[in-house]
């Protein structure tokens, strides 16, 4: 009977299962994206109680920067003297060539940390071979992911095999001590191997003559992540409370009794689970997700869903009018209101599930689509995901109760006598109910649209400002890592000589950083003022250049020169930009001039003052940035390419030849500057595409269902408007009367839509520190369209009724 | 008034062709009170339709004001019929959702006349059907007779030189149908040119001349002795 029903009414069967099927469709994707991205981090054994330290660091009362990295001497001192740590590691970037020397393979690996022993175990790392004990104490030992092992040796049992790692200073040889599994991917973190944390502080002690201990006891040097094990019964808020009066004994004070410091350091402690969506600090391991982008998608899963669910009710309450006569006689024929429930929501659930199979067809099929759309790989096969079970029944087994109960107790209740007396008329509460509905529908529609728009028009705007510096026709060599600092001056020159005769290369300018790359070079300045008056200190980016640099990035100075290789003493002066002078206190940017700034250990003279730029991304503000003399730096060779000359892959092969017969050691890797500097967008963007894709599928939905409905409206209304027909209305009188009435709604979601579009965004622009204004127009512009998509909707069926001969509609009576 | 000239109208579907209306040629004048009788099916509602402009010929030709108008567009039948014609249906075809006022004045409303205009008008005609007192009412509120009535009011209400009414007393008893047929005939005498198609030899002769339709064709004409009112 059921079956029979949703055949006999093909039309209505359609529009319900298809809107049901992409309702669905589309929650179940988004889905298992958020499920994925809530996912980070769940699968260690002691997820729960591990937490990740944070630097917060205060320069004359004012917040300056929060880091994820701490200093290392934190681990220790916090297991000894707290007594709810049971645990405590470090890691530290480990950046390097590797190379095989048996077959020389190489590769300059960047996903790798010092670890400290402690790790393999508060991580639950996986060792198919070595010695969890022992894998990571002394020094020298390398533990691999079994993927770089057979990058390297083509197998997985290395166990005690020699790698070498040619740093700029010191040629090391690691010794294989393990081989872990994979490392899952939904972490915060990307490992492809650890390097035992006594080598690190073996390396300080070589290269930078560190008599310290560095790696143990600096309370400056802020470049470890650690992480603290928490015992089970340990409350981590009274453990927070505790934390200023350890950072206070450790850190604050001292520097207080030492005095000249305006710094004041504090420390926080973020679950391990939290880190992927919660935390946006400087020095990140991995570029993290949003988890307000990500709470966002997830509503808007629920809201296309409970849109097409709205559908179902809709359209089944509208239809309550035809199926009152067989509810009628049914019970005249003695069925009970269970039975006549029951019937109805067997149907509701054999629509369901056909919209389900169909559902999960159109995932299969939009999955690949999807994944190139967010950039990653969504790995489900449906057969083996467990977790995508589970909430493709909830979804299924939910769609079926909650869109089919109401209009089951509706249509079961109505009493025999007056339906078969063809009294029945729509019930005002019913009626009231479909509306609110649709209002809801219309309103999730328009702030979706809303919101697409306003993320559009953010990233439109961040892309379109003009950065203050030229990264247009630049290519960026990464420098070498294997040539030793005596060396390679007498290397750089020659190459660079080479470079400019390259056709095509206008020039090349060597720095530590280029812009997009964040810094992470910091120091403490202050200005050594004449009077002898105190100043405060303040933290300001380094970035170290050549003289060619501001040239060929066409920054312009705001006063004094740019650095000299003639001046044998610029190496004692620096430039500032413009926000940095402001920090430092000086009035205008001349007052800097030939002012002198302590850094660090060094006094230096301000040269010159650079116009503000971006650095980075618009999301981000200006930082105060130092620049230094550093003709030596090899972070990044930036090689501006005539913009009309040669062609470009001839150029970079160009290029790439000269790089190898000078640096033969090193792998080139190159890129071009206006790509790495958009893809700090293409989150935002990312993000405005998923988005908007969803708003035009809920849109789709509640379009349906509005064609739906508006359809019952027709049929129920035939006999007025032939009347009315009779009586003189025109074609358009009809039409009108008839959109009137939905469209009215329409305006009514856009008014509630539009202040939660409002807030909402407004919430998500303060991510950026610099941003658009949401213009008045998007609300007209986001509630036009869907006036728009709803009229030509609901005309469809009004223009018909209009045009159809009012006799038919009077003749039958 | 109205000329018809070998009239004729077919109904299509997939499998048969009924003729409902085959060479009829009627001639009404103004002033007429015209009844059209004849059993089920004989074309009595398809004539009417036509003749009420709702409707399009198959063939023939049809001169409504000495315009023939058989070629009409659906547009210029609707102007016609707004400004020239009543209706008056058996089962009143008033409109649930609205109210005794406001289903009157549609028909002023479709001819854009003022709403001052308009509340005058509806009042005028209201007074006139003894229906003031029902005027903010729904039609479900009513009696059959007070609705049949309410739709004489709208009928009315644009000052029709015709008036059309199917079966106006179909649904009614004999109290209130004979209520309906004198309204009928007393329009008639202020001026109003009716045609009425009906079951009733009783109703029918309250017109001047009746015309008798069978399967599609005019049968007899006959005029109605004077009644005696």
């Amino acid at each position: 009977m059921a079956w029979r029903q949703a055949f006999k009414r093909k039309g209505y069967s359609l529009l319900n299962i298809s809107g049901l099927a992409i309702g669905i469709a589309s929650c179940l994707l988004i889905l298992q994206y958020v499920a994925r991205e809530w996912s980070y981090d769940n699968f260690h054994p002691k997820a729960d109680n591990i937490y990740r330290l944070r630097l917060d660091s205060y320069q004359n009362g004012r917040l300056a920067y929060q880091s994820a990295t701490v200093f290392p001497a934190f681990a220790p001192a916090l297991k000894t003297e707290m007594a709810e740590v049971a645990n405590a590691c470090r890691l530290h970037d480990a950046e390097m060539v590797i190379t095989n020397p048996e077959n020389n393979i190489k590769f300059a690996e960047r996903k790798g940390y010092y670890a400290d022993p402690a790790f393999l175990e508060m991580f639950g790392l996986k060792l198919r071979s070595g010695d969890p004990a022992a894998a990571l104490s002394g020094p020298d030992k390398i533990l691999l992911s079994e993927s770089m092992a057979r990058r390297y040796f083509g197998r997985t049992d290395v166990l005690g095999r020699n790698l070498v790692v040619k740093d700029p200073n010191v040629f090391q040889t690691y010794q294989v001590s393990g081989v872990f599994e994979d490392y899952p991917a939904n972490s915060h973190l990307v490992i492809d191997y650890l390097v035992s944390y006594r080598t690190l502080g073996k390396l300080v002690r070589q290269i930078w003559g560190d008599t310290t201990n560095a790696t143990e006891t600096s309370w400056g040097w802020y470049d470890f992540y650690t992480y603290l094990e928490l015992h089970p019964d340990a409350d981590a808020k009274q453990f927070r409370e505790k934390l200023p009066a350890f950072v206070d004994k450790h850190i604050n004070a001292p520097r207080r009794e030492r005095g000249g410091s305006n710094t004041v350091n504090a420390i926080g402690i973020i679950p391990l689970q939290d880190i992927h969506l919660h935390s946006n600090v400087n020095q990140e391991a991995e570029v993290n997700g949003s988890g307000w982008a990500v709470s966002v998608l997830f509503f808007s899963a629920l809201f296309i869903l409970l849109i097409a669910w709205i559908n179902y009710i809709n359209l089944a309450t509208a239809r309550s009018l035809e199926r009152a006569r067989e509810v009628g006689m049914r019970k005249v024929l003695g069925a009970g209101r269970r039975q006549l429930i029951g019937q109805f929501l067997l149907e509701s659930f054999i629509l369901n599930l056909t919209a389900f199979v169909l559902a999960l067809g159109l995932v299969q099929a939009a999955l690949p689509l999807f994944s190139r759309l967010l950039g990653q790989k969504l790995s489900f096969s449906l057969a083996g995901n467990a977790q995508f079970w589970l909430i493709a029944t909830t979804v299924f087994l939910a769609g079926t109760l909650l869109a089919g109960l109401y209009p089951a107790f509706v249509l079961s209740g109505f009493r025999p006598l007056t339906v078969l007396r063809g009294q029945l008329k729509n019930a005002a509460g019913g009626m009231a109910l479909r509306k609110g509905l649709i209002v809801f529908q219309f309103a999730a529609s328009i702030a979706l649209i809303v919101g697409t728009v306003v993320v559009f028009q953010q990233v439109q705007y961040m892309r379109g400002q003009n950065i203050g510096v030229d990264i247009k026709q630049t290519l960026v060599l990464e420098g070498p890592n294997t040539v030793l600092d005596s060396l390679y001056e007498g290397l750089f020159q020659p190459f660079k000589a080479d470079m400019e005769q390259i056709p095509g290369v206008e020039s090349i300018t060597a720095s530590a950083y280029v812009p997009g790359d964040e810094i992470y070079w910091t120091n403490g300045v202050r200005w050594m003022r004449r009077d002898g008056e105190e100043s405060a200190s303040s933290t300001i980016y380094t970035q170290g250049i050549d003289e060619e640099f501001l040239d060929a990035y066409g920054l312009s100075l705001a006063a004094g020169r740019n650095f000299s290789r003639e001046r044998g003493a610029d190496e004692r002066s620096c430039l500032l930009n413009e926000t940095a002078a402001a920090l430092l206190g000086f009035p205008a940017p001349e007052a800097a001039l030939d002012e002198q700034v302590v850094r660090g250990g060094d006094t230096l003279t301000v040269a010159g003052v650079i116009r503000d730029f971006h650095h980075l991304g618009l999301q981000k503000p200006i930082e105060p940035l130092i620049f230094l003399f550093r003709p030596d730096t090899r972070g990044y060779y930036s090689i501006k390419v005539e913009q009309a000359g040669g062609s470009l892959p001839a150029t970079v092969a160009a290029v790439q030849k000269t790089w190898n017969t000078h640096f033969p050691d090193d792998p080139f890797r190159h890129f071009f500057l206006n790509e790495f500097f958009d893809r700090q967008y293409q989150a935002d963007l990312l993000f405005g595409k998923v988005f908007g894709f969803f708003a035009l599928l809920a849109v789709l939905v509640a379009a349906l269902g509005l064609f739906g409905l508006s359809s019952y409206n027709v049929i129920q209304r035939t006999k007025e408007i032939g009347i009315r027909k009779v009586l003189g209305a025109s074609v358009t009188g009809i039409v009108g009367l008839l959109s009137k009435d939905f469209l009215r709604l329409v305006v009514v979601a856009l008014l509630v839509a539009a202040p939660a579009a409002w807030f909402i965004m407004n919430e998500w622009l303060e991510n950026f520190a610099f941003r658009i204004d949401i213009g008045w127009w998007v609300f007209p512009l986001a509630g036009g369209l869907a006036l728009l998509i709803a009229f030509l909707t609901v005309s469809v069926q009004s223009v018909k009724a209009a045009l159809s001969d009012p006799v038919e509609a009077l003749r039958y009576e | 008034m109205i000329r018809t000239n070998n009239l004729k109208k077919v109904y299509r579907t997939e499998e048969v062709e009924t003729t409902a209306l085959n060479e009829v040629s009627v001639e009404i004048k103004a002033g007429e009170f015209v009844s059209i009788m004849g059993p089920s099916g004989c074309g009595k509602s398809t004539l009417l339709n036509i003749l009420g402009l709702i409707d399009n010929p198959s063939g023939g030709e049809y001169h409504f004001l000495d315009k023939e108008v058989s070629k009409f567009s659906e547009r210029q039948r609707s102007q016609l019929r707004k400004n020239n014609i009543g209706f008056i249906f058996q089962s009143f075809n008033l409109i649930d959702e609205l109210t005794v006022f406001e289903n009157v004045e549609l028909p002023l409303i479709y001819t854009k006349v003022g709403s001052g205009e308009r509340r005058k008008r509806v009042e005028e005609v209201l007074e006139k059907m003894n229906m003031m007192h029902r005027r903010n009412h729904f039609p479900q509120q009513l009696s059959g007779g007070q609705q049949q009535r309410v739709a004489v009011a709208r009928a009315i209400v644009n000052n029709p030189k015709l008036i059309l009414a199917d079966e106006p007393t179909g649904n009614l008893d004999s109290a209130n149908g004979d209520d309906v047929m004198k309204n009928l005939v007393h329009l008639n005498n202020e001026g109003a040119t009716i045609i009425m198609v009906t079951h009733s030899q009783y109703c029918a002769e309250f017109g001047n001349r009746i015309i008798r339709l069978l399967d599609g064709q005019v049968v007899t004409e006959s005029m109605v002795a004077k009644q005696m009112l």
